[in-house]
């Protein structure tokens, strides 16, 4: 009890100085993510210009005169310099106007909002399984070190790592969609103006398939993390001191463990919104992973930009929140 | 120590999940079809909603006439609008909007009786002023319309109204194909105020009620349809960028009707349960296109060799995985003329070479460009290389994005394109100087000539005669290499009653006549 009362108090005492290391953290990291996106928006728009293929063209299909095609290059305003161009839109950004879709002429916003809604729900739901579950599976792997759990954990683990994420996707579903059982739809079809959350077996899939990419990367993460602290000196101790395995477990080595685990989930949560083309693709899902992939083939340049700044602006997100997470619990990590 | 049970169950359950997914597997491979009973012929059951899976981006339009001709907004626009006048599954003309058509007997003034009774989905009624308003919204000179070089023979000064039920067409020369050309997808009839913006207004059978691009849209039956009305209540037409999904979408019962099918998915498709096919023979073709004005291809020596290099039935038996027929160098496949008299062309590897030696262009070395357009182009490009080298020709396969093979779209020298459409509109689509398709650059003067005299002739009979001499023509001198005509293969749930095979390839585009029981 002593033990215990000593370890709360002492984290207690240690937020203070942390506060205010947080805080003169955050203003330079945020200042410094929005000149990244900056220049990621540069980036974008200079590498579409790049991009082979003729928008009027390709909205116009090969039916069209050529003076039809470029009647509507002039009308979408493709025939004046790129830096007056990238110029206007960014300008428009500022004033919070993310312009019109090149493709459809419907507000980018109108475009974007709800797939980034789809988008967010399907991994936020899906990292609310997954990452509770790695700790669960990590703890337990490294509490069965090299035991038949370990070990099996370990295979499966690198069987569906080693699964590209659209072969893992179409298994599932020939497992619960298609071929084998018919529990869940396949295809994940939220209607527009729907929230996905109303559709949960529609999720299943999707869902699972993130789960189980992110969840059998990341328990091996806590799972080594949890051997390095269960190696320490002070747990040694603690052994030695007779207290249960449990109460180790949970109340001194796990907390030493959400660190490098904690950074690693904002990261899989990071590249699992990346990656979703591949998952949004395969189960028809309407999100920002399809959308990005439009864009590109469709060359829609405003809808692009915004879709791949949300991302951008994620990773960042996901990285400051990490690296505050560490911050809060690191000094535990370094007093070791 | 305690917590050692719960390890060993977790790797049992690894072990059982392992061994129901192989069993599973293993017994579904084993599992004989179980087809359902063939889709009877009892009456059309009224009601439900049908869903349409269809392939389709965020460039997604739905305007009567200004839209890029996917699968997807032709789908789209033939629900919610008619044409004056349409093909039916045979390919036959019939009238829709227009009861009649006739001509004076020069062939340059055209009187279309409207059909009485029409109506608008927003109540008001079809006539005169609704038909004139599209034409010109489509030859306007500042028109993205597709269908505007279409309607290059008519001015707006021709148009006249004559009563709310017939307009009156003056051409500045005879056109004799009139009433063909208004069956084209891109000549929908909208209201006269499509352009004052509001929702979606036409006559077809289903009324717009709701559209994002590149998801989904919906609509509903229109109860006072003037032809045969729809039989479900609800319509949805959604969206799927990927095949597979859509297929798998059909399979788990989120869809009724699917039109991608892969033709190399076709048969497995069909074996299984619940789900069956529907196999289109249709007038398409993927054509080996050369360019007539650059060199090699502007020898007729060497389009006559590669034309002798083709096998056309491995062509059709690998590109098109056998859905489909072996084609003979001219295109239009359904005709109201029959067939020409030209002998069946055959590969004849010796005299290809004896020909390719003769231009001087013995072991020549080319590039084929090609793009995923549908299925079986990349495919047809393959193929054709591997019979290619059997007479010493090196064709290498350049398979790009869309994107790209569009830029270059009318310049490329060696190349495979589609098209679905009927005779004289395919010959001034893609065979005459300056048309919008021709990729060959073909410019044969007794061809144009043929062409012409064809226009200028009102009676079918003998508007035949010349088409089968235009055919003839095409098969000795053009740049195509019509070796196949593509089936189109779309899949359906067996609750799907009402579909039959369509030779305009747009089987599934008369949903009114679509039934679920």
């Amino acid at each position: 009890m002593a033990s215990l009362a000593n370890t709360a108090g002492a984290g207690a005492t240690r937020t203070r100085p942390n506060g205010r290391r947080r805080n003169g953290m955050i203003l330079p990291r945020v200042i410094s993510g929005v000149i990244i996106l900056f220049v990621v928006s540069i980036i974008v728009f200079f590498t579409t210009q790049a991009l082979p293929g003729d928008l009027p063209r390709l909205i116009l299909g090969v039916d069209a005169t050529p003076d039809q095609v470029d009647a509507l290059r002039v009308q979408l305003g493709l025939d004046r310099p790129p830096l007056v161009q990238y110029a206007e839109w960014i300008t428009g950004v500022l004033r919070g106007d993310w312009g019109t879709s090149l493709v459809n002429g419907r507000p980018v916003a109108d475009v974007v909002g709800f797939r980034v809604l789809n988008s967010f729900a399907l991994i936020i739901i899906a990292m609310l399984i997954a990452i509770p579950l790695s700790f669960v599976l990590g703890v337990l792997a490294a509490a069965r070190r090299d035991r038949a759990t370990d070990h099996a954990l370990f295979g499966v683990s690198v069987v569906v790592n080693a699964l590209p994420d659209f072969v893992l996707g179409t298994l599932l579903v020939a497992l619960f969609g298609t071929t084998v059982f018919r529990i869940f739809p396949p295809v994940a079809l939220i209607p527009v103006g729907d929230l996905p959350w109303w559709h949960p077996a529609s999720l299943v899939l999707p869902v699972m398939t993130i789960v189980l990419m992110a969840t059998t990367y990341l328990y091996r993460l806590v799972r080594a993390s949890m051997l390095d602290v269960l190696d320490s000196d002070y747990v040694q101790t603690a052994t030695l001191k007779g207290l249960s395995r449990t109460r180790i477990l949970f109340r001194h080595a796990l907390p030493n463990a959400v660190v490098p685990a904690v950074q690693a989930s904002s990261l899989v949560f990071a590249v699992s919104l990346g990656g979703l083309v591949v998952i949004e693709y395969l189960f028809g899902y309407p999100g920002l992973g399809t959308l990005l992939a439009d864009s590109i083939a469709t060359h829609d340049l405003p809808v692009l930009q915004a879709v791949i700044l949300i991302i951008a602006a994620t990773f960042f997100i996901c990285n400051l929140i990490a690296d505050v997470i560490s911050a809060r619990f690191g000094t535990r990590t370094r007093n070791r | 120590m305690t917590a050692t049970p719960p390890p060993r169950r977790a790797l049992g359950l690894v072990l059982a999940v392992t061994s129901v997914v192989a069993l599973g597997l293993g017994l579904t491979a084993c599992a004989p079809p179980d087809k359902g009973a063939s889709p009877s012929a009892s009456a059309p059951v009224d009601g439900g909603t049908l869903r349409v899976a269809a392939p389709g981006s965020a460039k997604d339009k739905i305007d009567p006439n200004i839209n890029s001709g996917s699968v997807i907004d032709l789908l789209r626009t033939e629900q919610i609008y008619d044409n004056l006048t349409k093909y039916d599954s045979d390919s036959k003309l019939t009238y829709q909007l227009a009861e009649s058509m006739e001509s004076n007997a020069a062939g340059d003034v055209w009187t279309i009786h409207l059909r009485p009774g029409v109506t608008f989905h927003d109540g008001s009624s079809f006539g005169a002023e609704d038909v004139i308003a599209t034409i010109k919204r489509v030859i306007a000179p500042d028109s993205a319309a597709n269908g505007k070089s279409l309607l290059g023979f008519i001015t707006a000064d021709g148009l006249t109204q004559i009563d709310d039920l017939t307009v009156e067409v003056h051409l500045d020369q005879p056109y004799g194909p009139f009433p063909e050309i208004w069956t084209n997808k891109y000549l929908r009839i909208g209201s006269s105020d499509i352009d004052a913006g509001g929702q979606p207004n036409g006559t077809g059978p289903f009324v717009y009620k709701a559209f994002t691009p590149g998801t989904s849209s919906t609509f509903t039956k229109y109860a006072d349809y003037w032809g045969e009305k729809a039989h479900v209540d609800t319509l949805d037409i959604l969206d799927f960028a990927d095949n597979s999904a859509a297929l798998n979408a059909l399979k788990g019962g989120q869809v009724d009707i699917t039109y991608s099918v892969p033709l190399t998915e076709a048969k497995a498709v069909d074996d299984l349960p619940g789900i069956s096919i529907l196999d289109s023979e249709t007038g398409m073709y993927l054509p080996i296109v050369m360019r007539t004005d650059v060199a090699p291809y502007n020898d007729p020596r060497v389009r006559e060799a590669f034309k002798l290099i083709v096998d056309r039935q491995e062509m059709v038996d690998v590109a098109l995985n056998g859905y489909g027929a072996v084609a003979n160098d001219y295109v239009g496949r359904y005709s109201s003329c029959g067939d020409p008299d030209l002998p069946q062309r055959e590969q004849d590897i010796d005299k290809a070479k004896e020909l390719l030696a003769e231009a001087g262009q013995a072991n020549l070395q080319v590039e084929i460009a090609v793009t995923n357009g549908t299925a079986g182009m990349v495919e047809a490009a393959q193929v054709f290389a591997e019979q290619a080298k059997k007479a010493g020709v090196t064709v290498e396969v350049n398979n790009m994005d869309a994107s790209v093979y569009l830029d270059n779209y009318l310049n490329w020298p060696l190349t495979v394109d589609f098209y679905t459409d009927t005779y004289l509109q395919l010959a001034t689509r893609t065979l005459t100087p300056g048309a919008s398709s021709n990729v060959t650059h073909w410019n044969n003067p007794e061809f144009l000539s043929l062409l012409n005299t064809a226009f200028e002739t009102p009676d079918a009979d003998a508007r035949c005669a010349i088409e089968n001499q235009m055919k003839a023509v095409e098969y000795k001198d053009s740049g195509n290499i019509v070796w196949g005509w593509a089936n189109v293969v779309n899949a359906y749930a067996d609750n799907v009653h009402g579909l039959t095979p369509d030779t305009t390839g747009k089987a599934v585009n008369r949903l009114n006549l679509v039934w679920l029981g």
